[in-house]
């Protein structure tokens, strides 16, 4: 990558303050064509939303479950405000029960992985 | 068998309490080198234990270098094993090292784990005491001043550049000049060193050939000194973050016994390839570089780590905690900045030059150079007594020196200053591996200083003094055992001596 997907952020957040957000994003996929750093693009826009949603005073919630038919979306997304962006992920290494993580720095492990990890691992 | 395993499992797992609670995480973005970039861990202190969730399993790491927005951490385990986007935690624990008495007469990583293939270290690990790598030292008020001797088991140490419990000398010398030669002598002598306590020595190998590490095990299990010393290894095979980490581990041992009313000895050979490989972790971790390249804080490195040397008040127990540090110059170069810095920080050095080392003057110590700034404050009465003429006469030899190829110009005066400085010269060589006790020493040099040996010729000086020395222990015991006994040497043992000195020349 020619520039690290920080510094995209940082510049990204700094002009959406000045000009519209569609004429920004425009600006920055043009900006990432010319860069070489378009393959990277989806990092880079997650990374953006993350920042934006954070900066509002909102939470980026990633929730991973062991399968698809476990808690209600609709019942999950009642515990947090509206601010909050949600994400929702499958993740068959948790095993049963989920893991939600908090603006990638707070975490709840309620996965049958990690409680068996615990049992193992104590002394 | 099957129904014990089966038992302690129900045990486990009816006991295991399910308490969910929020963590802090990270995830790794970047790897390689043994170095480790993770974002989040926003709250992670320096210096902090992590742990990295990979695939093959749990590996930790040190929250080395805390940034805006990532950490960079030092891996302590196979670094190959860690990808990008692997879970870290944090453990809220700083890097510490189990320590016990079960730790002597064994080698060890830096993180205590045996390397010696005696089995596991201890029994019950409850029992063993967790010691943080890094502490800071003990305060002005904990501390009181050096009084108790160390003895190396050499005489040019014990008499000119003495050193006492609790002090840091350094030892100082370009490569194959004898520095591990007097640290290993120095272990081998606290068997015989009768009267005081027994002093436990921890020998730190940084970046060493594992062949050299292997000989010492060996020498000091011939000697039988393997009892009393713990060998903590981080070879030159091992990863920089372990080389980094080696010095603090041993110092962390030796304050387990410092703590415990002993008295403790540290060897870090060598500081020069530990600044070296915290160099190599600095520059990894983009470390702004100073002179040399070393990062600014490689002074209080060594600083920190010294500075953990101390003579504990009678309060606190007395043990004591001396650090005897290795620096390997290149082509005798005190200058440069590691030398510099170490030298500064220890209460001493002990010069080694290779020119004397070839001459057959071994060990190569230059007195001259060399010097013991709160030693002389823990040297025995008998010791004192010796030693300060020994090293007058040989400074005046010295200046004389290079007169000696017109010997036969000089007057009578110059002549005898020549001969007995070549006489006390030739007294202070000593082979590896058979280090001398003190008493011994002292009636050494006695008989030296004394003129006993002027008559005998410069090249049987050394094969007549072991002789002597021999005859007394065997015919005049208690002379030897009353210096031992009151580490003095009063009118009556000065008396006595005399007599027999006479008497076995006579012989």
């Amino acid at each position: 990558m020619r520039y690290s997907v920080n510094n995209y952020v940082e510049a990204f957040a700094e002009v959406v303050k000045e000009v519209p957000q569609d004429k920004a994003v425009n600006g920055l996929l043009r900006l990432l064509v010319r860069t070489g750093d378009i393959k990277h693009s989806g990092k880079i826009l997650e990374s953006i939303h993350k920042k934006l949603v954070i900066e509002k005073g909102g939470k980026w919630v990633n929730v991973e479950v062991a399968r698809e038919q476990m808690p209600k979306k609709g019942l999950l997304k009642s515990k947090f405000s509206g601010k909050d962006y949600i994400d929702y992920k499958i993740n068959p290494e948790l095993v049963a029960g989920m893991r939600i993580t908090i603006n990638g720095e707070e975490e709840v492990d309620n996965s049958l992985h990690n409680k068996l990890k615990k049992l193992f691992n104590h002394n | 068998m099957s129904y014990e395993i089966i038992e302690k499992l129900k045990k486990e797992i009816a006991s295991y309490k399910d308490d969910v609670k929020m963590e802090h995480v990270g995830m790794v973005t970047e790897v390689g080198d043994g170095i480790a970039k993770i974002s989040g861990l926003s709250r992670a202190l320096s210096q902090e234990l992590l742990n990295i969730e990979t695939h093959e399993g749990d590996i930790s790491a040190i929250a080395f270098s805390l940034e805006e927005s990532f950490i960079g951490a030092v891996v302590l385990g196979d670094a190959q094993k860690i990808k990008v986007g692997d879970r870290v935690k944090q453990t809220g624990k700083v890097v510490s090292i189990k320590v016990g008495p079960e730790l002597l007469g064994r080698v060890v990583d830096p993180l205590g784990n045996p390397l010696d293939n005696k089995g596991v270290i201890y029994g019950d690990e409850s029992k063993a005491k967790d010691y943080p790598l890094e502490r800071s030292a003990p305060s002005v008020v904990a501390r009181e001043s050096v009084n108790t001797p160390l003895h190396t088991g050499i005489k040019a140490i014990d008499a000119m550049i003495p050193i006492g419990r609790g002090q840091r000398e350094l030892i100082i010398g370009d490569r194959q000049t004898g520095k591990t030669a007097i640290v290993v002598d120095t272990i081998l002598n606290q068997a015989q060193d009768n009267g005081r306590r027994r002093v436990i020595c921890v020998y730190v190998a940084v970046g060493q050939k594992n062949s050299k590490i292997a000989k010492l095990v060996k020498t000091l299990e011939e000697k039988d000194a393997l009892k009393y010393s713990i060998i903590v290894s981080a070879p030159a095979s091992s990863p920089a973050s372990l080389q980094y980490l080696a010095p603090f581990a041993g110092c962390a041992i030796g304050e387990f016994f410092m703590d415990n009313k002993q008295d403790a000895l540290v060897i870090y050979d060598d500081l020069s390839k530990h600044a070296d490989s915290y160099r190599q972790l600095s520059l990894l971790l983009r470390r702004p570089p100073g002179r040399e390249a070393y990062p600014g804080d490689i002074f209080y490195l060594h600083a920190r780590l010294l500075e953990r040397a101390a003579k504990l008040n009678k309060e606190l127990g007395g043990g004591s905690l001396t650090a005897l540090p290795i620096i390997e110059t290149q082509l005798g170069d005190v200058s440069a900045y590691i030398p510099t810095n170490v030298i500064s920080i220890t209460d001493g050095q002990i010069y080694l030059e290779s020119d004397l080392f070839y001459k057959g003057l071994r060990p190569a110590v230059n007195a001259g150079l060399s010097v013991s700034r709160v030693g002389s404050s823990a040297q025995t009465k008998a010791m004192k007594k010796v030693a300060g003429r020994l090293r007058l006469e040989l400074a005046q030899f010295r200046e004389l020196q290079a007169f000696v190829q017109f010997a036969s110009d000089l007057d009578e005066n110059t002549k005898n200053q020549i001969a007995r400085g070549q006489r006390l010269t030739e007294i202070l060589k000593q082979v590896d591996n058979e280090p001398i006790p003190f008493e011994k020493q002292v009636l050494t040099i006695y008989m030296a200083t004394n003129g006993y040996l002027d008559d005998v010729k410069v090249g049987d000086v050394r094969v007549v003094s072991d002789k002597i020395i021999d005859n007394i222990e065997k015919l005049r015991e208690d002379i030897l055992k009353k210096i031992r006994e009151t580490n003095q040497m009063d009118e009556e043992t000065e008396g006595k001596l005399k007599e027999a000195l006479v008497e076995l020349k006579g012989v």
